[in-house]
């Protein structure tokens, strides 16, 4: 039985990677005595898998994992003993029980949602980002380890929004066309002209971003990762 | 929710973060309340190193199990940090508080080994107290340091205010009585220490002059004032049963060296190998009960989630219920799916019909611990392990489905030839030409094990203090290298070479190793010399800097090769002698003596040599 799990990850907890993150999962599954399925082999773990690597430093409400059970369990029930294993930090929000047919979370993601809170210093007017959006083509360099490119991000940006400070961002996201929100705030300042180093500001505290949801694509419509799958009485 | 130490800015610039967040499942936090004394408990070196180790939570777990005691802990700033905190004043501060050290009442440092003395002056330093003990006020932490370094703590005894002999469940909780009675009497920091120097086990370097001769040998170790006992007395637990365990063990969010639980099934070794410190200052050999390991051990699991579970002690084959218990926790680990980690085990039939239960044959090695290449050097240093039971359990080994092999040696013990050397080549020849003999091509390759990888290593000796091998003599750092060269020169020159693999250490650690294991107060100036002019870490290799460590003898006017290579006399007096650790200075001569003409003692489940533990009324002395 593969079930997917939603948890927050936030305060102290932006300082933990990705890596332990999973590591602190193994463990807590152990802890609470779940019913999991674990690998073959002399070193056996639990079968688990994330949807996406959370930057260091950034927070989320939405973070998943798919776990699998050898027994149903009730969504209530999974959700209680996870939550009992948990620090400060980590809050198990929901546990669906997923169709056989369904995909991984990892393979299913399309899109996420991301709050960027700017300091005053770093605030971006609402005219500066109407103006940004209405360009025909959003050029940025990608370097990777061997090349340079350009590529245009406009398409991959599917929706932005500012409310007085937080600026809203509906992107890409996934293994093919990753998008990561510091790249279009870059995009941004320097479309405006503001001289703004995004990766020192993000480091000072002067650029939050928080993830909101993240999506899969299902028929063309973008359908939030918490709408997958069915609670369990 | 708690204020931390670092900002955000700082914590997103350097490596590993949760390093300093303190936040851990199973760390203690504890609301501060009125007399209550603060504890920090310190490893000198970087968090994934300090949280490898066992006897810091030992500590922790007991002294937090008292409502009036909040024990902490901090580890060494990994260099990044370290120069951020020095650039804007930011104090050394314990994990689970935030607090800065300098405000504790207690820092108690482990140390574990000679390699991290630059890294105490480090936590000293960045938590703002001052680095000799004789400049600290009234306001400063008492600095106090255990571990087997203890054994011999002259070299660092200027920077602590006291020392720990022994095991920590004795004396620390009665310790830190005297502290509060001390405190509620309206005392001063130097009446307490001077009543600590009456606590058992522990050591005040401040109530010593040390006086030497022309010679530069120690003349006497003078006593300050009559609180100050001439002999310091070593304590051990006799109880293992009975005495506190971590069985909820902290979970670090950062991986670090060792990631598993840890049961220790026994303290101390039968074994008597005259090389190694541990096998004295450890005596009498005392065992928990299976009982008390299994119920430990599963408890650990449950609270912690862990998938490793090791059994630790020196010689766990020597373990009165080794097979039994390792059998009853497989079984019970299996169903787990939690891995068994089984270091120190005897190569032999039985041992290797467990190993296969829990290692994957094709990827683990099977090690011994051979230490020299020749049984003449072998019976010298009383490794009591042949040849014969070698190859033969190797061949076990083989015949099991192993392929790998791993092998450790010293180089520079006493008595060594050049015929002992070259018996390090031939013995890992002679277990690769058994393995191709009972293994025949056709089944090589139907059993898909190709060739047999013997891999092995050597480490150069250091004359330890309460060792027999205390007075030996060491050698110059080149003739060290030109030792391992011989080696290796042999080792490629046999016809199975390429089944062979021989690694050395360096040897430039060797020299400081030596200095810090058998030197006196007068290697503190080299030590804080060294420290300020940017030495750290020593005991990583790509930190250490051999050039400030030369520069620090020269200017401080030390000769290494007075405390390494100079020949000592049986009656001179060390710098350790006023320890009392049960074992006595006689049978350390004895045994010298005997290791001189290679003559092997027996272990003491055989034969009791009388070495003077039996003082400590428990153990394996009193075994029926």
């Amino acid at each position: 039985m593969r079930y997917r799990i939603r948890f927050s990850k936030e305060g102290e907890l932006i300082y933990i990677g990705h890596l332990d993150l999973m590591r602190f999962f193994q463990k807590a599954v152990r802890r609470a005595k779940l019913p999991i399925t674990y690998t073959k082999g002399f070193n056996p773990h639990p079968v688990m898998s994330f949807a996406q690597p959370l930057g260091l430093g950034i927070s989320s409400s939405a973070e998943y994992m798919d776990i699998e059970l050898e027994e149903k369990l009730s969504s209530l029930a999974l959700i209680r003993g996870l939550n009992r294993q948990m620090c400060e930090g980590f809050t198990i929000i929901s546990a669906k029980l997923l169709d056989d047919n369904e995909i991984g979370a990892m393979a299913s993601l399309a899109a996420a949602k991301y709050t960027v809170l700017l300091s005053p210093r770093f605030m971006i007017l609402p005219k500066q980002l109407s103006a940004f959006m209405s360009q025909e083509r959003i050029v940025v360099r990608k370097k990777t380890k061997r090349v340079e490119t350009d590529v245009d991000i406009k398409p991959l940006i599917y929706g932005a929004g500012l409310d007085k400070n937080k600026l809203l961002l509906f992107i890409s996201a996934g293994s093919s066309n990753n998008l990561r929100p510091e790249t279009v705030l870059k995009a941004i300042y320097t479309f405006a002209g503001l001289n703004l180093d995004v990766d020192a500001g993000f480091i000072r505290g002067d650029v939050l971003i928080h993830r909101e949801e993240i999506y899969t694509q299902r028929g063309g419509a973008f359908i939030p990762l918490c709408e997958i799958g069915e609670i369990v009485e | 929710m708690r204020k931390l130490a670092l900002d955000r800015e700082i914590l997103l610039k350097i490596e590993k973060p949760a390093r300093y967040l303190g936040n851990e499942i199973n760390s203690v936090h504890k609301e501060l309340s009125d007399g209550m004394v603060r504890f920090c408990m310190c490893f000198p070196d970087v968090y994934e190193v300090g949280m490898s180790h066992l006897g810091l939570p030992i500590i922790y777990t007991m002294l937090n199990s008292r409502k009036d005691i909040w024990c902490e802990r901090v580890y060494s700033p990994w260099v990044d940090l370290d120069k951020i905190m020095r650039e804007r004043n930011i104090p050394l501060f314990a994990l689970e508080s935030q607090d800065p050290i300098r405000n504790f009442d207690f820092l108690g440092i482990t140390i574990q080994y000679e390699m991290c003395y630059t890294n105490i002056l480090q936590v000293l330093d960045l938590s703002g107290i001052p680095l000799q003990s004789s400049g600290r006020g009234e306001d400063d932490p008492i600095v106090i340091g255990g571990g087997p370094c203890t054994y011999n703590p002259e070299p660092i005894a200027e920077f602590f205010d006291l020392f720990y002999m022994g095991e920590g469940e004795i004396s620390m909780l009665p310790l830190i009585d005297l502290y509060k009675e001390n405190r509620a009497a309206g005392g001063r920091r130097s009446d307490f220490l001077k009543k600590a120097a009456g606590v058992p086990g522990i050591y005040v370097p401040s109530l010593y002059d040390i006086a030497y001769n022309d010679d530069g040998t120690i003349r006497e170790m003078i006593p300050l004032c009559k609180q100050a006992p001439r002999t310091v007395k070593r304590v051990i637990v006799n109880d293992l049963d009975g005495t506190y365990y971590p069985v909820k063990p902290m979970i670090p969010f950062i991986r670090p060296v060792q990631e598993r639980v840890v049961m220790e099934i026994q303290r101390g070794c039968i074994r008597g190998c005259r090389f190694c410190q541990a096998g004295m200052v450890y005596r009498p050999n005392r065992e928990r009960s299976r009982q008390y390991c299994t119920k430990t051990a599963l408890a650990m699991l449950d609270e912690t989630g862990q998938d490793e579970l090791c059994l630790s002690s020196l010689s766990s084959s020597d373990y009165s219920d080794i097979l039994p218990l390792i059998n009853e926790l497989i079984e019970e680990c299996g169903r787990r799916k939690i891995n068994i980690s089984l270091p120190s085990l005897r190569i032999d039939a039985a041992s290797l019909d467990i190993l296969k239960k829990v290692q994957d044959i094709r990827k683990s090695s099977v090690t011994f611990a051979p230490e020299a290449g020749s049984q003449r050097l072998r019976d010298v240093i009383n490794k009591g392990l042949t040849d014969e039971q070698i190859i033969n359990g190797a061949s076990t080994a083989f015949k099991a489905g192993w392929n790998k092999v791993k092998l450790y040696f010293m180089l520079g013990q006493p008595t060594e030839t050049r015929e002992d050397r070259l018996a390090v080549a031939d013995l890992a020849e002679k277990i690769a030409e058994r393995y191709y003999e009972d293994i025949s091509k056709q089944e090589r390759i139907s059993r898909g094990m190709g060739k047999v990888q013997i891999n092995a290593s050597s480490s150069f000796f250091v004359p330890k203090p309460f060792t027999p091998f205390q007075w030996a003599v060491m050698l110059h750092e080149d003739e060290y290298t030109e030792r391992a060269y011989e080696v290796k020169d042999a080792f490629k020159k046999k016809h199975n070479h390429k089944s062979l693999s021989y690694q050395y250490n360096d040897a430039d650690i060797t020299v400081l190793e030596g200095l810090f294991a058998r030197g006196d107060r007068r290697v503190a100036g080299a030590i804080l010399y060294a420290y300020r002019h940017g030495a750290n870490y020593d005991a990583w290799s790509e930190y250490f800097k051999k050039d400030i460590w030369n520069e620090a003898f020269d200017t401080c006017g030390l000769d290494p090769d007075f405390y390494n290579v100079r020949a000592r006399s049986l009656d001179e007096i060390l710098p350790w002698d006023f320890i009392d650790i049960g074992v006595s200075k006689e049978f350390l001569m004895r045994e010298w003596n005997r290791a001189i003409n290679a003559v092997t003692s027996p272990n003491c489940r055989d034969h009791c040599n009388g070495c003077g533990a039996s003082v400590f009324g428990g153990g394996i002395c009193y075994e029926v």
